[in-house]
């Protein structure tokens, strides 16, 4: 069959649809490998399909992804203590049931730490007033410094004035 | 497996599934409202089915549309709760649609049986008496018509 006819046969449609026989997507997978009008015409059917479904979206309600996420929370729940290494992975996780409470520690090898957002304002606070408080203390000490020179300029003066008759 | 916080690790992989349902989400819920005919089912399906990716390992957060569509039929399926549904009649709000309304009737009802009811070629053949053939035909038609809308 050539190209143009397997085009137009409807198996690219019914591939889209999710329709096809095993035998026929192995067909298409070939043909779209050979041929990129065979997978530029792929494209364009699942353009228009998501355009279809984007006619019929329905906005879901907040409730649903709040489930999703609860689900989340649940799968990476592990109900008894253990401990699991992924792979080449550089994480050990593991698991504690006690007290009925679980939860997963998390042990990185990884020299880089998760901070909530939050704490920029406190580290920039931190930051802020530890300018002050090194200005202020260089203030200080030049100010004692000059202090203490005069005290001394002072003191030879005094000294000078008992000495002369 | 729980890859928490390394790249591709599973914060990432939850916040990729975010990205997926606000783009995919809607769509999906529209899709299921009418292939279940139940809205409430249709939601409880939708969160089944996000679940479900996660629960594979996150392998399905990177889906276009069309993977995203083939995984809820599956799944949908494995609950028994899509390939049984025969409709002899396209419903009047779908037809409404802008893209449905200038299909013909005849292409309507193949396209929502194929699309909404899972139906096989061969099956929508036999329930109109025509030759496989002439059904796909009707779904190159169909989607000729989607995307001129």
């Amino acid at each position: 069959m050539n190209v143009k006819a397997y085009i137009e046969s409807g198996i690219l449609e019914t591939y889209v649809l999710g329709l096809a026989s095993e035998a026929e997507v192995q067909e298409l997978l070939r043909y779209k490998e050979a041929h990129p009008e065979v997978q530029l015409a792929l494209a364009e059917l699942e353009t228009d399909l998501e355009h279809l479904a984007s006619l019929m979206a329905v906005t879901p309600p907040p409730a649903i992804w709040q489930r999703i996420e609860k689900d989340i929370d649940e799968i990476t729940r592990i109900p008894e203590a253990k401990i699991v290494k992924t792979g080449n992975s550089q994480h050990t996780y593991t698991s504690n049931g006690s007290n009925g409470q679980q939860f997963i520690e998390v042990e990185g090898k990884t020299s880089h730490i998760r901070v909530h957002r939050a704490w920029r304002w406190v580290f920039a606070a931190v930051f802020v007033l530890g300018k002050i408080f090194l200005i202020c203390a260089i203030y200080f000490y030049l100010e004692n410094r000059q202090a203490q020179e005069q005290i001394q300029q002072l003191k030879t003066e005094l000294k000078h004035f008992k000495t002369v008759p | 497996m729980l890859n928490a916080i390394e790249p591709g690790g599973f914060l990432e992989k939850a916040d990729n599934l975010r990205a997926l349902y606000e783009r995919y989400g809607g769509m999906l819920l529209g899709y299921l409202t009418e292939t279940l005919q139940d809205g409430d089912a249709a939601g409880e399906q939708l969160a089944n089915i996000f679940t479900d990716l996660i629960k594979q390992d996150g392998n399905g957060i990177g889906y276009s549309w069309r993977q995203l569509h083939k995984f809820a039929r599956e799944r949908l399926a494995v609950s028994g709760l899509a390939g049984s549904r025969k409709a002899t009649m396209v419903p009047e709000y779908i037809t409404e649609n802008l893209a449905w309304r200038k299909m013909t009737a005849e292409q309507q009802l193949v396209f929502y049986n194929a699309y909404h009811c899972s139906r096989t070629v061969g099956s929508i053949a036999q329930q109109l008496n025509k030759p496989e053939e002439y059904i796909r035909r009707t779904l190159v038609e169909a989607f000729a018509v989607i995307r001129k809308s």
